[in-house]
């Protein structure tokens, strides 16, 4: 493989391509879905081809193809450079490196494991629930497990191979009450790793607590009968949500320069309020970082042939710096810091996040709360969207408190926080030691390309915040 | 006939050999041209050929799935290695056999001349689009504009061999005057003849002309008209909720309501997989029963779920044809209009919003139908029937069963939308709805 892709390369550069690169990838994936205790749909699947992506009289061009042979990837490094001819002339600036020879494998600790013993095991899972909280009418689990391949040669001389396993549990749970409701909750969980994650994430625990969680919510939760202004304790469920959402995505230099402008939108961000502009309360640093080993946003290299490196996009409440690509880097004329990724072969690699979180401090939940004289805890969350600059956003709390004088009252239901980015930054007073990740797959682009990430955070403090 | 043709049939015979039953294969080959652009210039040309099987069959009562894209598979490893799987599943709660009834289908509708030459004709309808945006306030422009070829062949063990045609051509174009003041439309079509862009052109720019000096939206209860762009994105949650599989998971605010009134009587939505100027136009579904014309809400009334062979089964009903290899879905989605023309819808309110676009449209309880959606593109009160001032900050927080039951009134033309939030082709007239509740970060 690594020859036929040195031989395009070498080809595309022989019709006058400035820059070549061709990315192979083997995917295969298996899946298992049971609904309610019975098996639904089990399947399984194989990704495999290559994108070649060229700089041709300074414009990009990008073509795929699953057929694996010479005559095939000259036919699709042509097609790269014809569509790049055809299109109206850019000044693309690249930012180009010098050579990577690596050899990139992560093994998981336990690898395989027989179908029906996943299935049985899922099945007492969902009789655990079921003897939990028999109200909990719906219940679906998705399991996949997959094993990815990548090879990357490129036109500096770079040859670089990853290999990983990615595992993602995602499981669906609606409880239903006649006289009180409705209640619903998804879950994920996951990371580049083997089935080892069941016993790490104490599964089973997990999901009896999470229907135990459903029944309370239905049996004692409240509407929050006074509207108004409340200090918030916010759970690192969520605030790796906000970590992602309101700083991530904003902080991509394409979304900021205008490049995705049409589906993703731009940003409240602008480059000239790097290590300039207060943002946030000094306290906070958000981070993303594709170095955590094992996370769903890890990896080596990325899918422009760059070493992975972790960065700060905000530090003591300050912007530091921007997720950047070649395209993106060179058009600054700085280096990339390595976010580019894509998620099939035949996807262009766009400027992605990997894992990205907001920096734990010191203070406990108790401490937080003892410090409140009225204000909600929101320790999980149903629903939330935010706006396409990434100000405006919204989180519908599942599992949320009154707190009132330093003390949990009582449960609350259906209390939204919708505040903006700015505001929320800026009141942020305390934060907390228990920084966790919650897996997700972000999506960006066109076609849309799904990309498993991390969100993390600690529980957070926040004053003055309007509730409704 | 393709290589990978010729590998589908035999991995059938070899399944088959192996003893699988209910064998479907569908083999699609995809040619996608999509170009790319933004900041007035095109960002990135795409072209891809890929070829794909998807497979599902069954095994003493038990079903596998597959997908392969590597189509330089081994046939008799890969059924080995399926077989194995699947012997070590147990039999499915419901299991449907495939007919093998001889069918009347549509006819099959070739790629016309012009469509044939997506690569070469797209990128010079971008720079067109992208130059006629151009003009009065309008400073930037950002888009996608898509073509994509692909041929279906279905084969079964129980003897079908089908073969379809299904092309797309879509445009979604987003027009600023300036960072904020944003206007965007969206088209789709099966030919690229009739991809009307300079209608897109012009929804687009004149709704990013009088996107401007934009007031902070208050937060209460509206009377709104939405566009066509909204209100398909709305349409197609609708559309998805009355998959039976959905019903099955839980994941709808349909469960339990079949032949009872979900909506205002105003609203009829049906699916029409045999318009010959869309894109989802469908001879078969991927279990080849024929696809049908459909009303889905009649007056008001929800009259079907969408069903596969096996939902039907469960819920003691007949397939509609709307099979996908898992689960059933819409192939399109129309709202059939109403009497009004579009300057006299705006006069039916006194004071109340136009919505234009939408993103991000999230359940709080898909059971319940609770959701809220962020508004994009263009928020503009209305006055005594007049637009008045451009706003910003709103989100759409309400009950889908409480929207669908105050449309009060439709135009009197459709609109065929495609694009990032709504990705089921979507034909939908400009509505009027009642009292709907908007909600702002204060």
């Amino acid at each position: 493989m690594e020859d036929l892709l040195r031989n395009i390369v070498d080809y595309g550069l022989s019709q006058g391509a400035k820059y070549v690169e061709a990315r192979y990838q083997f995917l295969t994936g298996n899946f298992i879905s049971i609904k309610n205790g019975v098996v639904d749909n089990v399947g399984n699947y194989n990704i495999r081809g290559v994108g070649i992506r060229v700089v041709f009289q300074d414009s990009i061009g990008f073509s795929a193809t699953n057929i694996i042979n010479k005559e095939s990837l000259i036919n699709a490094c042509n097609n790269a450079i014809k569509i790049a001819r055809n299109s109206k002339k850019r000044n693309v600036k690249f930012d180009y490196w010098r050579d990577y020879h690596d050899i990139c494998i992560v093994k998981p600790k336990v690898e395989n494991r027989d179908i029906e013993e996943i299935i049985n095991e899922f099945k007492e899972n969902d009789k655990r629930i079921v003897e939990t909280e028999n109200r909990t009418v719906f219940r679906v689990f998705f399991i996949t497990k997959q094993e990815e391949e990548k090879l990357f040669v490129n036109s500096e001389g770079s040859v670089i191979q990853q290999k990983w396993p990615i595992i993602s549990l995602f499981c669906s749970l609606a409880a239903v009450d006649h006289q009180k409701g409705f209640v619903q909750r998804f879950l994920h969980d996951g990371g580049k790793k083997g089935w080892e994650i069941i016993s790490e994430i104490e599964y089973e625990e997990k999901l009896k607590n999470e229907a135990k969680i459903l029944g309370k919510i239905l049996n004692e939760a409240e509407t929050l009968k006074e509207k108004g202004e409340y200090d918030v304790i916010i759970d690192g469920e969520i605030t790796g949500l906000i970590s992602h959402e309101a700083c991530g995505h904003p902080f991509e230099a394409d979304r900021i320069l205008g490049r995705e402008a049409a589906q993703g939108g731009e940003s409240y961000l602008n480059l000239n309020m790097l290590n300039k502009e207060k943002l946030g309360s000094e306290l906070l640093n958000i981070v993303d970082d594709p170095t955590i080993e094992k996370s769903s946003g890890f990896y080596v290299y990325d899918d422009e042939g760059i070493p992975a490196r972790k960065r700060y996009l905000i530090k003591d409440g300050i912007p530091n710096e921007v997720l950047l690509n070649r395209e993106y880097a060179g058009y600054l004329s700085t280096k990339s810091n390595s976010a580019a990724r894509a998620t099939y072969y035949y996807n262009e690699p766009l400027i992605r996040m990997a894992n990205t979180y907001i920096e734990p401090k010191d203070f406990t939940v108790d401490e937080m709360i003892e410090d409140v004289k009225r204000g909600i805890y929101l320790k999980s969350y149903m629903e939330w969207n935010i706006d396409d600059r990434r100000w405006n956003q919204k989180y519908t709390g599942l599992e949320c408190y009154l707190i009132e004088n330093g003390q949990i009252k009582k449960m609350l239901k259906n209390v939204a926080l919708e505040i903006t980015t700015g505001h929320l930054f800026k009141n942020i007073d305390a934060i907390g030691k228990d920084l966790k990740f919650t897996p997700g797959n972000c999506g960006k682009g066109e076609p849309m390309q799904g990309i498993p990430v991390w969100f993390g955070g600690p529980t957070i403090r926040v004053r003055k915040v309007w509730i409704k | 006939m393709s290589e990978l043709d010729k590998k589908a049939e035999k991995l059938l015979l070899a399944l088959q050999k192996k003893g699988a039953e209910d064998i479907i294969l569908k083999i699609s080959n995809v040619e996608d041209v999509l170009i790319r652009y933004a900041n007035n210039e095109v960002t990135i040309p795409v072209y891809s050929e890929i070829s794909n099987i998807d497979l599902r069959f069954g095994y003493k009562n038990a079903v596998l799935l597959s997908t392969i894209n590597d189509v330089m598979f081994d046939v008799e490893k890969t059924s080995e290695n399926l077989i194995k799987i699947a012997s070590n599943l147990k039999e499915q709660e419901v299991y449907v056999k495939i007919p093998s009834t001889k069918y009347e289908y549509p006819p099959l509708i070739e790629v016309d001349e012009e469509t044939k030459k997506i690569s070469e004709l797209l990128p010079a309808v971008a720079e067109e689009v992208i130059n006629r945006s151009l003009k009065g306030r309008i400073k930037k422009v950002a888009g996608t504009l898509e073509g994509k070829i692909e041929k279906i062949r279905v084969i079964t063990s129980t003897g079908y061999d089908l073969q379809d045609i299904r092309t797309t051509i879509m445009l979604n174009h987003r027009c600023f005057s300036n960072s904020t003041s944003t206007g965007q439309w969206a088209y789709c079509a099966r030919s690229i003849k009739d991809l009307d862009y300079n209608l897109v052109v012009e929804k687009a720019t004149q709704i990013a002309e009088i996107n401007i000096n934009q007031k902070k939206i208050e937060a209460g209860n509206y009377d709104i008209v939405f566009s066509p762009m909204i209100f398909a994105s709305l349409m197609e949650h609708v559309a998805l909720a009355a998959s039976a599989y959905n019903i099955e998971l839980g994941l709808s605010f349909f469960i339990g309501k079949l032949n009872s009134k979900v909506a205002s009587d105003k609203l009829t939505l049906y699916e029409d997989p045999h318009d010959h100027k869309s894109p989802a136009y469908s001879r078969f579904d991927d279990e080849c029963i024929p696809t049908r014309k459909k009303d889905v809400i009649k007056n008001g009334i929800l009259i079907t779920y969408l069903h596969n062979l096996r939902t039907a089964k469960k819920f003691g009903t007949e397939s509609t044809g709307n099979a996908g290899i898992v689960f059933p879905l819409p192939f399109n989605v129309y709202i059939k209009e109403g009497d009004y023309k579009e300057e006299e819808i705006f006069k039916e309110i006194k004071r109340g919003l136009f919505l234009v676009n939408n993103w991000y449209l999230r359940f709080q309880n898909y059971i319940t139908g609770d959701f809220s959606t962020i508004l994009r593109d263009g928020i503009f009160l209305i006055e005594n029937g007049e637009i008045k001032q451009a706003l910003y900050g709103g989100r759409l927080s309400e009950n889908f069963l409480n929207l669908l039951n105050s449309i009060e009134g439709l135009t009197n033309i459709k609109y065929p939308i495609k694009w990032w939030e709504v990705n089921i082709p979507t034909y939908s007239p400009y509505a009027l709805a009642r009292n709907l509740r908007i909600t702002t970060a204060e």
